[in-house]
């Protein structure tokens, strides 16, 4: 992953690129130039960092994958802890999902039961002292209370 | 005397109430900030921005400025302590700080980092005080070509000398600036690159972005690497911290020229202050009477470097305000929340706005000496936050990172927009993309396509040939040619050993 993750964004930079110019063209003259201006020199540099990254990808050795390999696990599980914490607020609302996901993020990390359900308290505690009767802003409620209130 | 009257209110709106509180705040974290290794400054602006929304805008920039003007005094403590550096600019303080505290001189080290951070600020308000009316003449005779090539010249700056590779920053400022140009066109009002969505009729929004490629990313890298912020056992401070004080005094001269020189690089986009501390550091060694000490222990190698990271926000600031061109990532992070603010930097920033400008100057140098006082009474309980467990801070911040999305516009579609970011930034991070030219060009390219449609229904292709345009657009292709051609050199040199 370590040695193809720079071509690959090299490689998404070029197609954003690409994409970015190929939408212009549809646009009207007045509407298109400054697109144009900013995405054909982009198209180039994405390009030249292809090609660079190609050239790096041969001149680099075999080198052992596995703590690249467990950094990419790390990450991919890192990843959807982010999802799961979108999906925690959509259906839950802020109240009730972000303490959630933070009791459930510090158990997987093999926290102590108490200190993961006092850091929940106290996310609950920021979010309705703070935000919710201190400086009034009405957060989302989530999915499920919408759906079970209206 | 319109000058003076403005300084006046500008140094009256700082000391009102609110503002000042909320500068002590910023201060505060901006200390805690700089101490801590995985984050720092640029993730504590990210994180702030959010809540500045509805503030005046002195307070607004009392929270902001008051922040980031001290993640550099932070930083110096766990350079000395633990050879960890906060920020990266406090790197060159880890050579001789660390050194001290192996020989006991912990305390000594860490009053003088904190005292020269503290003259380095004052130094650098008072260059931006002074520069202030001189900058001012010379923005009020530029038009809407030479601010549109001088925003050019910004992202070329740093996109060619912040990254490891000059292609990965260009690429990254120009997908900054293709971002900026979603939705609403200004001149025609077409909807462009809103890929069928409702959310993107209005454009990306900046703050999403921002907290995704510079808080989430960091979390993200923080999650993966896992562990304690830091894997050393704490530190005593034993010896007289006094002494480390008294040391800045010993060495007036070198703290003040190492200011002075920052506040030069940090005026030059693109250079910042990693440049400046290790420029500083080397400044240091050679005008010393015992260079033979440095690496030793020497304590002018912390002054030198301290001085110099306070000092050049000043000089960051110079641009920033008068032209609207940020030299920095951080500077780029507070243009895009003066615009929240309501302020366009610029030339009406110098003439509408010019109280603001100078609270800016009065809060730089009130900030670095509470800073440096905070960071010294505090030192011995601010550097227990470094020993907190990742999964204690991960969701701790996250907590504050979704909301500061979500209450940012109060749509779901923000914190989509943040994770993504944060993805990405944790990608460009690994990979070598600098992510100061991103921001940098969504900040400014709304901006800049207003100029240059200006500039191309004013004066059509030629606006190019106008004698300031014609030299900052020699200056763009030597900015992009020149690190590219020794960037090429280093690594044809580099094949040959």
């Amino acid at each position: 992953m370590k040695r193809y993750g720079g071509l690959i964004l090299s490689l998404f930079f070029l197609l954003y690129f690409i994409l970015f110019v190929g939408i212009s063209m549809g646009y009207s003259s007045t509407a298109r130039r400054m697109p144009l201006v900013v995405g054909l020199p982009g198209v180039l540099m994405g390009l030249m960092a292809t090609t660079r990254a190609i050239k790096e990808l041969k001149a680099t050795e075999e080198t052992s994958l596995s703590s690249p390999a467990k950094r990419q696990r790390s990450f991919i599980t890192m990843a959807l802890w982010l999802f799961l914490l979108i999906l925690a607020i959509g259906l839950l609302g802020f109240f009730l999902g972000l303490p959630l996901y933070t009791f459930l993020f510090m158990r997987k990390e093999k926290e102590k039961w108490m200190s993961s359900l006092t850091m929940a308290g106290l996310s609950f505690a920021i979010l309705y002292l703070l935000f919710n009767l201190t400086l009034h802003i009405e957060l989302y409620p989530g999915l499920l209370f919408m759906y079970l209130f209206k | 005397m319109e000058l003076l009257t403005a300084a006046w209110q500008g140094f009256l709106g700082v000391f009102r109430i609110q503002a000042f509180l909320l500068m002590m705040v910023g201060v505060f974290l901006g200390n805690i900030a700089g101490i801590l290794p995985a984050l720092g400054g640029q993730f504590l602006l990210a994180v702030l921005i959010p809540f500045v929304f509805g503030m005046d805008p002195i307070s607004g920039i009392a929270l902001l400025l008051g922040a980031h003007s001290v993640t550099g005094t932070g930083g110096a403590i766990t350079s000395i302590l633990f050879n960890t550096p906060g920020e990266a600019s406090s790197a060159p303080t880890c050579i001789d700080g660390f050194e001290m505290t192996k020989k006991g001189q912990a305390g000594r080290a860490i009053g003088a980092a904190l005292t020269a951070s503290a003259v380095g600020g004052l130094i650098g308000a008072a260059a931006l005080l002074i520069v202030i009316p001189i900058v001012r003449i010379a923005v009020l005779s530029f038009g809407p070509p030479e601010f549109f090539m001088l925003t050019v010249l910004g992202i070329s700056f740093i996109g060619s000398l912040e990254a490891k590779s000059p292609i990965k920053g260009l690429l990254s400022g120009l997908f900054g600036l293709s971002l900026a140009l979603f939705g609403e066109d200004p001149s025609t009002g077409i909807i462009r690159f809103n890929f069928g969505t409702l959310y993107l009729y209005e454009g990306l929004k900046q703050i999403p972005v921002v907290l995704g490629l510079f808080a989430l990313a960091e979390i993200i890298a923080l999650g993966v690497e896992g562990s304690e912020l830091i894997s050393q056992k704490e530190q005593e401070v034993k010896d007289s911290v006094w002494e480390g004080v008294k040391d800045v005094g010993r060495h007036l001269g070198l703290t003040i020229k190492s200011s002075l020189i920052a506040v030069y690089i940090g005026f030059l986009p693109g250079l910042g202050g990693v440049a400046s501390a290790f420029f500083t550091y080397g400044y240091a060694q050679r005008i010393s009477k015992h260079p033979e000490t440095f690496g030793k222990g020497n304590v002018e190698g912390v002054i030198a470097p301290e001085a110099a990271n306070n000092a050049k926000e000043g000089g960051a600031l110079i641009p920033t305000v008068g032209f609207g061109v940020p030299g920095s990532a951080g500077m780029a992070l507070l243009l895009g929340a003066f615009l929240i603010l309501g302020i366009t930097p610029g030339p009406k920033m110098l003439t509408q706005h010019l109280p603001v400008v100078f609270a800016m100057a009065w809060t730089l140098a009130i900030a670095n000496v509470v800073g440096a006082f905070q960071a010294l009474l505090f030192a011995k309980w601010l550097v227990k936050v470094v020993f907190l467990r990742s999964s204690l801070v991960i969701p701790i911040i996250l907590l504050f990172i979704t909301l500061g999305s979500f209450t940012a516009s109060n749509s779901m579609g923000d914190l989509l927009v943040t994770v993504l970011f944060g993805i990405l930034g944790y990608f460009m991070k690994v990979y070598g993309f600098s992510k100061a030219p991103l921001v940098l060009g969504l900040v400014l390219g709304k901006p800049a396509e207003s100029n240059f449609n200006l500039s191309y229904d004013l004066y059509g292709p030629k606006f190019l040939l106008r004698p300031i345009t014609l030299f900052l657009s020699l200056l763009v292709v030597y900015s992009i040619v020149g690190p590219m051609v020794k960037h090429y050199r280093e690594r044809k040199e580099g094949k040959k050993r």
